[in-house]
């Protein structure tokens, strides 16, 4: 079962930084887990990453936007863009960052 | 000469067997219908060519062309295309290669060559600033690829001649040995090494100094030049990942969403995927970064193995499609035996992607009891053995014993076993599947089955439906898409601009920034309407090739694996394309077309596109 978010102050998710997105923001692990607290959506986390690693956000936005090339995914499945703040996230949840790679 | 700047104007005819070469203008009427390289190597091949000509055999054609942009100011253009009907699939194929070989050809004064014919003995053709012969190359047959560039080099007395040459593989006309160039790449796919062979031709060389390539509005062209480089310069992908991992970031992105081919795409998960993530192949591998002419992005990577049993040898680095498919399609969880294997894959010239996937068979045959380990000679092949992937790789390059056999590629292969083993068969018309999922992305699905080459990526990409922008697991619109990425990468062939910056062109449907670009840089005063048409045009006139050479709707299809089987794990489980699907896709990928039932063009579609002047009715219908 599932754990469900009721009555909870914050839970915990895995983010995995992949591509070269890991490089230079100050991280010694490709994967860290992170407290949320409310409203524990994808939207809060991004957030909640930027204030924990100043310099992600000049990796991941630009002019204040999100880049076009950036793969989101949650527990594997891709996080359409424009949906962030509607993606609720849960204990246990692993979130993939990424650049969107050309593959060949 | 032609009114149009990008090119010079001329290309090569080298007969072979007469032992004739002879200069040709490259008409102003061919220019304005099919462009470069793309357009160019289909009209040649398919106007040169009788139906029916055996791929290895005198009448077959190898053909090389350009683009306008090669050579050119033009940043990440240097491909020279490499065209003929394949020994793999017995269609048309184009493969494409980076490098400095297509700028250096131009430099010496020539958009292309058409080679025909066949030698009786082993040659190779030597370009110096438009003086041509044929050179005699007994001495380097049977040599490596390496050591017959670095002979060649020094026959001529010239360290920075640019060379495409075949290895022992393409000698022995191994179904998917490929042509290497400039010894960092190779046009790789569907077996235009093997067609080298067959008309012993062993190496094309070329010193090019005297033609430089002017372009027709220089202030516009710098301007997209400019504009280019600083989308390049800011791009994450382009300025950060690729010059520090190349393609291989693919591996873990893939893996993570559960679309990474694993043990010859039984599962899309790979438990050991960290080991042969692009950060392992960094620490274990990477020497320093190349680049290709005139680009910024420089993902190419030279490899040193710096410890274990293959210490010290030194090669090109492995990218994701050679991760995929001597890594986790193999089961193998050590990038030192990826790139070993990728060594001898470079050395004796065959294809990766086609060796990988031909091994990975064997080794399903093996576990399943189709193949016992008397027949495969002693090697036991199973998934995850590294030793075996690199024994049978050496018995392909011998073209010996069971070698011989997986030499044929794994259509060919299951054709003879039988077994049901066509099920997992893992090709589109022969060609060896790219490691982007068929069953993970619904409109890969359907490129993949369409696609003139067969188990090609670089025909329908996979990006748009990576990147959540088209839903992956729908079929909804995935013909529109089909045919409007297809427009672009037919395009990108034609104007020769690399897969590395189509993400800053633009890779769903033509736009004006193509017409802008071809315009400034050729002088032609295309709209957008008449790009779009050029685009259909290639891609009819290949699709006619194969229609000629009897392929239709019952080759527009992927293995029975991806219809049958759902993905058994991770988080694309559930996962396939049952046929129903496909053929929904397929009819309405044919009416948008213009295509009828069978996937065979219309009459008023050949006449609306200006092909009714070469394909004759006759041809698509008998």
């Amino acid at each position: 079962m599932k754990e469900t978010n009721d009555h909870k102050d914050y839970i915990e998710v895995t983010v995995e930084f992949l591509s070269s997105l890991k490089e230079g923001i100050g991280l010694k692990d490709r994967k860290v887990k992170v407290q949320l607290t409310k409203p524990y959506t994808l939207q809060h986390l991004i957030e909640v990453l930027e204030k924990l690693y100043p310099k992600l956000q000049n990796k991941i936005k630009d002019s204040n936007k999100l880049l076009p090339y950036l793969l989101i995914a949650v527990n594997g499945y891709e996080v359409m863009p424009g949906t962030l703040d509607k993606k609720e996230l849960s204990t246990g949840d692993e979130i993939m960052i990424s650049y969107l790679g050309v593959g060949g | 000469m032609t009114k149009y700047s990008g090119y010079c104007g001329k290309f090569l005819r080298v007969n072979l067997s007469k032992g004739i070469i002879t200069e040709e203008e490259l008409p102003g009427k061919v220019i304005e219908k099919y462009i470069g390289a793309n357009g160019l190597g289909a009209y040649y091949l398919y106007k040169e060519t009788e139906k029916g000509v055996d791929p290895l055999g005198e009448n077959n054609k190898l053909i090389l062309f350009t683009g306008p942009l090669t050579g050119t100011i033009f940043p990440s253009s240097p491909k020279i295309g490499i065209f003929s009907k394949s020994p793999l699939t017995g269609g048309f194929m184009d493969s494409y290669a980076g490098g400095h070989f297509g700028a250096e050809l131009k430099f010496a004064g020539y958009d292309g060559m058409i080679v025909e014919g066949k030698s009786e003995k082993p040659v190779y053709i030597w370009i110096n600033n438009g003086e041509v012969e044929l050179r005699d190359a007994a001495e380097y047959w049977g040599k490596s690829t390496t050591e017959t560039r670095e002979a060649i080099k020094k026959e001529v007395n010239d360290d920075l001649i640019r060379i495409a040459v075949i290895g022992p593989a393409g000698e022995k006309m191994v179904h998917y040995a490929c042509i290497m160039v400039d010894g960092t790449h190779a046009a790789g796919r569907g077996g235009l090494g093997a067609v080298m062979g067959s008309k012993k031709l062993k190496a094309i060389a070329i010193r090019g100094t005297k033609n430089s390539i002017k372009v027709a509005d220089e202030e516009k062209t710098n301007e997209i030049v400019e504009s280019i480089f600083e989308e390049v310069r800011t791009n994450k992908v382009m300025s950060e990942t690729l010059p520090t991992f190349g393609t291989t970031t693919a591996t873990l992105a893939n893996n993570s969403t559960g679309i990474l081919g694993t043990r010859n795409w039984q599962t899309e998960v790979f438990e050991n995927a960290e080991d042969i993530s692009h950060i392992a192949l960094k620490e274990q591998l990477f020497e320093k970064t190349l680049s290709c002419f005139q680009c910024p992005v420089r993902c190419v990577h030279y490899c040193k193995i710096k410890e274990g049993e293959y210490k010290g040898l030194e090669t090109m680095k492995p990218q994701y499609e050679t991760v995929y498919s001597l890594g986790s399609l193999c089961g193998i969880n050590d990038p030192k035996v990826i790139a070993k294997a990728n060594y001898i894959c470079n050395e004796a010239g065959i294809d990766t992607i086609s060796a990988g996937v031909s091994i990975a068979f064997v080794m399903e045959c093996f576990e399943k009891g189709i193949l016992t380990e008397k027949e495969l000679e002693g090697i036991e092949a199973r998934f995850g053995n590294g030793k075996a992937v690199i024994a049978l790789l050496e018995k392909v390059v011998a073209k010996e014993g069971i070698g011989e056999f997986i030499s044929l590629g794994t259509k060919r292969m299951s054709e003879k076993l039988g077994k049901g083993t066509e099920k997992f068969a893992i090709h589109v018309k022969g060609l060896e599947l790219a490691g982007h999922s068929i069953r993970g992305y619904k409109g890969m699905s359907l490129g993949y089955a369409v696609s003139n080459r067969g188990g090609s990526h670089q025909d329908m990409r996979h990006i748009p439906e990576r990147s959540g922008q088209f839903d992956r697991r729908s079929i909804e619109g995935k013909e529109q898409l089909v045919v409007d990425i297809t427009s672009t990468t037919v395009i990108r062939d034609t104007f020769t601009y690399c897969a590395m910056v189509e993400g800053v062109i633009g890779r769903v449907g033509l736009t004006e920034k193509h017409v802008n670009i071809i315009n400034a840089v050729c002088g032609f005063d295309f709209d957008l309407e008449e790009l779009k048409t050029i685009a259909t045009r290639i891609l009819n006139l290949e699709r006619c090739f194969n229609i000629r050479e009897g392929m239709d709707r019952k080759d527009d299809t992927i293995p029975g694996r991806f219809m049958t089987e759902p993905i058994p794990e991770g988080p694309s489980k559930g996962m396939y394309t049952p046929k129903e699907e496909l053929d929904e896709m397929l009819d309405k990928f044919y009416k948008l077309r213009g295509w009828d039932e069978n996937g065979i063009p219309l009459q008023e579609t050949i006449k609306e596109l200006g092909l009714d002047d070469i394909v004759k009715d006759k041809d698509l219908r008998s």
